[in-house]
């Protein structure tokens, strides 16, 4: 009975255990939910921070200015009154404008030569030669290099081709190139007297010359792989052909167009 | 207990913090829109009809579309007139044509389609006559932004004798260089061109950045306006994409301070 009692005991006590353990366990159970469940939630705080700061930069950077945008379309202030435009004095306000519209026209036209000129472009190396309005020829040209020559005094050059508008002033056949200083200077030779022997050089510039003003000319080359780059001194270069036409197409004063 | 207390804290502090942002993007709104209904107003203040011709028939004149049309392509043609009398290298955006042209002395030296414009709703709202008003004389450039150089300078030091000297190489034009820039005018009318070629990813991430990089500044000039209390500056804009090629000629072209003629 004693023996009963006693194993009976051992039975409660070790449900008693059981039931502490099982309580212990789901406590465990509850501390990890709750630890995930902080986890998870500091991990959505984090990534809403992280998304939150490139839409609010969007938001300022697209959407208000996406805002500023919205609205009607149309000026409404301009309406067609049928009536109003029935009236004589309609009419003749509109004959005036247009009368007006057609002499501002004239006047800009007439700022195209009709004489032959030419167009210069130094950024993609091309000329386009006109007559009549009309283009009659292009091709590659080499204009300035855009090179910034230093010493070690004072003395520096730039070499590029001015922009704008110029005039021929003189056409040569033949020409000889009377070099000037930075020729020498680039080259590492001394700097001979302004009317010395070696400043001439015969043939490097091609059958003809054309002068545009501040010693500036479009002549023929012997670099001619160099056409279509930005190689030149300032100068435009042009191949054989294409300078022939160009000496015999343009005239003193005929214009030229560098942009 | 203690832990209880901080979490009420962080809590009330977070919803602050939300409610403080609300109410600044709430504010930024408002005054952005606030903005842009000035500036409206500015235009038609400045620009319209002279008040002293305003009679009723004047009036029904200047809401006319016929008229206002024939009076924008006046001042459009004027206004390359007077670009042309400067001798400079211009530049023309015709965006009913979608041209945009380099102009020397009115000569037309360079042509190029736009294939892509956006103009600000600003012109749209605002009274035709004004706008064209406004554009009816050039625009003048007072500062650009370029993914380029304006003046591809290239540095060369002078060799000291004949050993020294090497002959020059053939330039390298196979570098890559994206082409995008802004155009700011002295009237407060920015020009965006922007090449139209993306079919690189380096072309679009590069595009990407150089508006965004503005944006991001025109977004912080409107912050330290509004911390100063005061309304955002509203600035008209043009959008343009045309051929990488033909805006790099006509951003090497026009002079830093050269001039621009728009027909809208």
């Amino acid at each position: 009975m004693e023996e009963n009692l006693h194993n009976e005991g051992i039975d409660i006590s070790n449900a008693l255990e059981g039931d502490s353990a099982e309580v212990s366990m789901q406590g465990t159970a509850k501390q990890t939910k709750s630890r995930l469940r902080r986890l998870l939630m500091g991990f959505m705080f984090f990534f809403s921070v992280i998304l939150f700061i490139p839409l609010l930069v969007l938001f300022f950077l697209y959407v208000i200015p996406g805002i500023q945008e919205f609205g009607k379309g149309r000026n409404s202030i301009e309406v067609n009154d049928v009536e109003f435009k029935q009236q004589p004095n309609y009419a003749k306000q509109i004959a005036l404008l247009d009368k007006e519209l057609q002499k501002v026209t004239k006047k800009l036209n007439a700022f195209t030569p009709n004489q032959p000129y030419i167009v210069i472009s130094t950024t993609n190396n091309r000329f386009f030669l006109y007559e009549n309005k009309t283009l009659v020829r292009e091709g590659f040209c080499s204009s300035g290099s855009y090179t910034l020559l230093l010493t070690e005094g004072p003395k520096r050059w730039i070499f590029k081709t001015p922009k704008g508008k110029f005039r021929i002033l003189s056409k040569m056949i033949d020409p000889v190139w009377k070099k000037p200083d930075w020729a020498f200077v680039e080259e590492g030779l001394p700097i001979p007297s302004a009317d010395h022997d070696s400043r001439f050089e015969y043939g490097v510039l091609g059958d003809y010359a054309l002068e545009i003003g501040d010693g500036y000319l479009i002549h023929g080359t012997i670099y001619k792989r160099f056409l279509g780059m930005p190689v030149t001194h300032g100068c435009i270069r042009l191949n054989d052909d294409d300078l022939k036409v160009i000496y015999k197409t343009l005239d003193f004063g005929s214009k030229v167009y560098i942009y | 207990m203690g832990n209880c207390k901080n979490s009420l804290v962080i809590r009330i502090a977070l919803w602050v913090f939300a409610f403080i942002v609300l109410a600044f993007i709430l504010y930024f709104t408002i005054m952005s829109l606030i903005s842009t209904s000035r500036k409206i107003a500015e235009i038609n203040d400045s620009y319209s009809f002279n008040q002293i011709e305003k009679t009723s028939i004047d009036e029904k004149f200047f809401t006319d579309s016929t008229f206002v049309e024939m009076q924008k392509e006046r001042a459009f043609t004027q206004s390359r007139i007077a670009m042309a009398e400067t001798d400079s290298i211009g530049l023309t955006l015709n965006l009913r044509d979608s041209l945009a042209q380099l102009e020397v002395n009115g000569v037309v030296v360079h042509k190029t389609k736009i294939s892509f414009q956006r103009i600000c709703k600003a012109f749209n709202r605002a009274n035709s006559y004004a706008v064209a008003s406004m554009l009816s004389k050039p625009l003048n450039i007072i500062s650009d932004t370029a993914t380029i150089k304006k003046v591809p300078l290239l540095v060369k030091m002078a060799p000291k004798d004949t050993s020294e000297y090497k002959p020059d190489a053939i330039p390298d034009t196979s570098s890559f260089e994206p082409v995008n820039y802004i155009l700011e005018m002295s009237n407060g009318i920015r020009i965006f061109v922007y090449q139209q070629e993306l079919a690189k990813s380096k072309d679009v991430y590069h595009q990407m950045l150089f508006d965004v990089a503005d944006r991001a500044k025109s977004t912080l000039k409107a912050f330290k306006r509004m911390a100063a209390f005061e309304v955002p500056e509203y600035r008209l804009y043009i959008k343009i994409k045309i051929p990488k090629d033909d805006a790099k000629i006509i951003y090497r072209a026009i002079p830093r301070n050269g001039q621009i003629t728009v027909f809208w």
